[in-house]
């Protein structure tokens, strides 16, 4: 065996070590559009963060996080997503759509809850999940107060959407 | 003793080799793959309400007596358009404030024209301005240029006309909890751009 011959030789064991590719997963919403009292989404533009700077009570935010999932992955694969809102005032609700279940499968790794989606990804599957809440909204209640006469939290507070994915087989 | 070299490092490559493949089996079967997103933050901010300014114009008639022309509201500027109403307290008071026991009477102590394009007179008493007012802008007067509030008969002795202008907003969107109700049907019980054109007091 000569020197190329061993170099080659290394080379093919290398790629008998070659990881399976798996999938990038991302979460995103669209950008809200304020307009005189009114929040409404321009689904023209995805982003990673959006401002509700000034919240009416008895109106809705529209909000609609959604996970995009590329086809590379080699193995099928579990989706969860993960919800911090500690700091939301009682005032505003939502619900997540039904399509995802409350689960203690995995840990949260941001002090949130933890839901998992209804269906197993098979691989090499490009997949995009949205209406993640139910009407892509959240509801502010007419009890809702302005920062002068402020409920608990309703002066300002934050909301937090992490996706995950992990693999099945 | 070059061919016994040879082998050491064969021996040396396989056992790299097998202990790899082995690490990676391990990994395979006690471990599985996980990929985790950036976070999507939103924060939120509660609007603030700003009580409504009054512009108005106040002088003398030929007789001396009290006229209140170009009077308008003025929204205070939160980022959301509201709804006005405005109420109208005429009194005789004194020099220390005092208000004399009967009130001005309209049509014979003063006279009133005002807008009915734009506002309207409810049996609640209030003057309802029946369009939106974007934030930080202004009605149209209650009370124009050429209108007036004028004081007709003298005022009792030692007292003079007042007039007082009680000036309310509430915003111009949202809804109660069931959506049964705008929130100003909610909290005056009137949808003042519903309001038929009213008349004069």
């Amino acid at each position: 065996m000569n020197r190329s011959d061993r170099k080659n030789g290394f080379l093919s064991y290398n790629n008998l070590l070659r990881a399976a590719a798996f999938s990038e997963i991302a979460v995103k919403e669209h950008k809200v559009v304020y307009d005189n009292g009114v929040y409404s989404l321009d689904t023209s533009k995805a982003v990673s963060s959006n401002e509700y700077s000034i919240v009416v009570p008895g109106t809705k935010l529209p909000k609609d996080p959604f996970v995009t999932i590329d086809g590379n992955s080699d193995t099928s694969g579990v989706v969860y997503i993960e919800v911090n809102d500690d700091g939301l005032p009682d005032e505003i609700t939502y619900s997540i759509s039904s399509d995802w279940t409350l689960s203690d499968d995995i840990a949260p790794m941001h002090g949130g809850r933890i839901y998992k989606y209804k269906n197993v990804l098979p691989a090499h599957t490009e997949t995009l999940i949205e209406h993640i809440i139910k009407d892509d909204e959240l509801a502010v209640s007419e009890n809702f107060r302005d920062k002068s006469n402020k409920t608990k939290n309703s002066g300002s507070f934050s909301m937090v959407f992490y996706a995950y994915m992990i693999q099945t087989d | 003793m070059r061919a016994e070299l040879l082998n050491k490092k064969n021996i040396v490559i396989f056992a790299v080799t097998a202990s790899l493949l082995l690490t990676a089996a391990l990994t395979t079967a006690y471990a599985k793959y996980r990929k985790g997103s950036e976070a999507v933050e939103n924060t939120f901010s509660a609007a603030e309400y700003g009580d409504p300014s009054i512009s108005d114009n106040v002088e003398k008639n030929g007789s001396g007596h009290f006229v209140k022309n170009n009077l308008a509201v003025i929204a205070a500027d939160e980022g959301y358009p509201v709804y006005v109403r405005a109420e109208l307290v005429v009194t005789w008071q004194n020099a220390d404030g005092i208000v004399y026991g009967s009130q001005p009477v309209p049509g014979t102590d003063y006279a009133l024209e005002y807008d009915t394009d734009k506002w309207v007179k409810a049996s609640d008493g209030f003057f309802y301005y029946t369009e939106k007012v974007e934030s930080g802008s202004h009605t149209a007067p209650l009370i124009g240029a050429q209108q007036a509030l004028e004081q007709l008969s003298a005022a009792p002795v030692g007292y003079t006309m007042h007039v007082e202008v009680i000036s309310e907003t509430i915003q111009a969107v949202g809804n109660t909890d069931d959506d049964s109700a705008s929130a100003v049907l909610s909290a005056w019980g009137v949808q003042p751009d519903q309001l038929a054109e009213g008349g004069q007091p």
